[in-house]
């Protein structure tokens, strides 16, 4: 495979320029990630202390293998929604190594708000055990939450993939064979009692963990009844009278390192078959990504620049390379995996549509996996372009991308926009997982034309009630809702409602897609009947 | 399996038959010699050919491989056959067209000026995107097609090369 020529000019004052600049974004997004992680009320971490209780990220260093990587999931979760009082909405989330096993841990944060429910933390915890399940990963529970936060109960309870959905996945897992352990470390009540409760395994911690379905004070208001929490569910009732857990602990210590003696008796995954061959290096350094990244959404750049900063060796075959050129498709090797990999390099024409078609139907033919690296602002517009049926082969890219047998992987590169955000497997189309990096940008359509058009109808409405508006008033219209679309377009606002799985620094998008490449191949791919395309 | 390689200026076609523990290499037309390359433990490398042997010194990095051997040092390039048998066939563009309609935005170079392969010439925008028109090849500017603030169709030419001198020679 040859080896991708950069043409990237380090010493260049552009790249300098995008360098400084992206600089700034990653100084942001670092202090952002600091705070979401490490940031509690000073009230918060003393109750924590007075309890015996060690924090969420403590807890997560007890458990794994010393030295090896965690990928987290969603850090920025909820960071832009209750006016930022939940980070990270208040679960952390992420794919580590066990007693030598890869396994997905939830874990509660209970120095938020005890740990309680808001309608983004079941989110989350859905979209966890989402991963879980078309994974086949492991899941490890430490379970420490208040329950649903209950002014916004009706945000949480009752829909398909609000509340209930959580223990509906953690059933759907143990039928599939995917352990499951929990470690109670706080009290779980009403719902929360069926997470540890229908895992395969669960340690409760003398003192602190409790299981009831109702706690004392409801148990009082309902029948009277005085009791206890640890009379009422507590470590040794459930462990020694009622069953519902299975051991118990005298510390949170004892108990992490139980789950991991547990987790040690798992059956080792046997990776699905792809080919695969000695990983190398990069032969570009990631962090020269920063300089190619322009400064604005606008400004174009050579997808294959990224692509050289991900790859092993930097080598790339390409495929159809004079054909469909705002397109590029080809495969490469990840960490000594065979990829498939498809980078947009402008807007789809519908020679590119097609070439992607091919291309897609060659990976999953030949099983290899496909990186989508979407830079995207659309489907080219225009009446030679309907004429020649661009809306048709966009639609026979969708239908190919969306019943693709072979697992999927996304980065938001830079923009991502329309229906090309759908064409190079946005959220909606099942990418196992799918990473932004902090500049991107995600909308139905660009902020100066959604902007331009909103004004107008706010414009219009006005008028209609016989407003008349001063040139500066019009103006003002037109500035607040381009803020507002700007900051709803922006790659936090985008990880604050879970459109993705997080934000990761460019520099890492490698390790990162290695870590998901290498999970994504827990299970042998499904083989689903294609369907039809408008030929 | 055939190689080619360039050694001091000059191109040898070199063939390697054989099993991997003894195997045959034979210089253009010439006789068919077996060659070794042995690594000793204390980390010498012996090479040998037919009856002559000689310790040599290696080293590959990157793309280039040093080769320290016969009092001199020699750096040989590795080059990928694909990209080798491609500069032996002509038919590189002349013109640079557009991708997609749009306008023009910037032009960055003037008639006349050398570039090269690569070289950013113009920036266009089309569809909310700046995309950059780079040279095709090496070459010079032969005309510049629209000025800044002119739109055009996709597949127009935007800048044209003057014909290389291959060219040239042939139609002479």
């Amino acid at each position: 495979m040859r080896r991708l020529k950069s043409n990237i000019d380090t010493q260049s004052a552009e790249f300098r320029s995008y360098e400084h600049h992206f600089l700034k974004l990653m100084a942001e997004f670092n202090e952002r990630q600091r705070q979401a992680r490490y940031d509690r009320p000073e009230r918060d971490l003393k109750r924590l202390r007075s309890q015996n209780k060690l924090l969420v990220r403590e807890r997560i260093d007890l458990l794994l293998d010393p030295g090896t990587p965690f990928l987290e999931l969603s850090t920025l979760g909820a960071n832009m929604a209750y006016n930022g009082t939940v980070p990270s909405a208040g679960v952390v989330s992420g794919v580590g190594i066990v007693s030598g096993r890869e396994i997905m841990v939830m874990a509660s944060d209970s120095s938020i708000k005890g740990g309680a429910w808001y309608p983004l933390t079941v989110k989350k915890m859905v979209r966890t055990l989402d991963i879980a399940i078309e994974n086949h990963l492991p899941m490890v529970h430490l379970v420490d939450a208040a329950g649903a936060f209950l002014p916004l109960q009706s945000d949480i309870f009752p829909d398909k993939y609000m509340g209930g959905r959580i223990f509906r996945n953690q059933c759907i897992l143990s039928a599939m064979g995917v352990q499951q352990v929990a470690l109670v470390l706080g009290h779980s009540t009403a719902g929360g009692a069926y997470v540890p409760t229908l895992c395969d395994y669960s340690i409760m911690v003398r003192g602190t963990g409790g299981v009831f379905l109702g706690g004392p004070p409801l148990v009082k208001a309902a029948t009277g009844e005085t009791v206890s929490a640890d009379e009422l569910g507590g470590a040794d009732v459930h462990s020694s009278v009622s069953g519902t857990a299975d051991y118990a602990v005298d510390s949170e210590k004892e108990g992490l390192a139980l789950v991991r003696e547990i987790v040690g008796t798992f059956p080792q995954k046997t990776k699905a078959a792809v080919e695969r061959r000695e990983p190398e290096e990069p032969y570009y350094d990631s962090k020269e990504l920063y300089g190619i990244i322009p400064d604005d959404v606008k400004k174009q750049f050579d997808i294959r620049e990224v692509i050289a900063r991900i790859v092993d060796g930097s080598r790339f075959h390409e495929f159809k390379p004079d054909y469909g050129t705002t397109v590029v498709c080809g495969f490469a090797f990840l960490y000594g995996w065979k990829v498939g990999i498809i980078g947009n390099n402008g807007v789809l024409f519908s020679d590119s549509a097609q070439k992607c078609t091919q291309f897609m139907q060659l990976c999953n033919r030949d099983r290899i996996p496909i990186i989508f690296l979407q830079n995207i602002t659309g489907f080219m517009v225009g009446k030679s372009y309907e004429h020649g049926g661009i809306t048709k082969d966009g639609a026979k890219m969708l239908m190919v991308q969306a019943n693709l047998d072979v697992p999927k992987l996304t980065i938001m590169t830079n923009g991502s926009f329309g229906a090309g955000n759908y064409a190079m497997c946005g959220r909606a189309y099942d990418a196992r997982f799918l990473f932004a990096w902090p500049n991107s940008q995600i909308s139905v359509m660009g902020m100066e034309q959604a902007a331009k058009t909103l004004t107008q109808i706010r414009l219009k409405a006005l008028e209609r009630k016989g407003k008349t508006l001063s040139e500066e008033a019009r103006q003002q219209i037109f500035e607040d809702i381009a803020q507002d679309y700007l900051e709803k377009s922006s790659a936090y606002y985008s990880t604050s409602e879970l459109w993705d799985d997080g934000i990761i620094d460019p520099a890492d998008t490698r390790k990162v897609l290695g870590i998901s490449l290498s999970i994504s191949l827990n299970t042998e791919f499904n083989e689903t009947p294609d369907g039809v395309l408008r030929i | 399996m055939q190689r080619r390689i360039d050694l001091l200026d000059k191109h040898y076609n070199v063939t390697v038959t054989g099993r991997p523990d003894n195997q045959q290499l034979q210089v253009e037309t010439g006789e068919r010699l077996t060659a070794a390359l042995i690594s000793t433990k204390n980390g010498e490398n012996i090479i040998k050919l037919g009856e002559q042997s000689a310790s040599v010194e290696l080293a590959v990095k990157g793309e280039m491989a040093y080769i320290h051997a016969f009092g001199r040092t020699f750096m040989l390039s590795i080059v990928d056959p694909v990209e080798q048998a491609s500069q032996n066939t002509g038919g590189k563009k002349n013109t640079a067209r557009a991708p997609m309609p749009g306008i023009v935005v910037e032009i960055d170079i003037n008639k006349k000026d050398r570039v090269t392969k690569g070289q950013p010439m113009m920036t266009i925008e089309s569809m909310k995107i700046l995309t950059v028109i780079t040279a095709p090849r090496d070459g010079e500017v032969a005309q510049i097609h629209f000025k800044p603030g002119d739109t055009f169709s996709k597949n127009d030419v935007l800048i044209t090369l003057t014909k290389s001198r291959k060219e040239k020679k042939q139609e002479e």
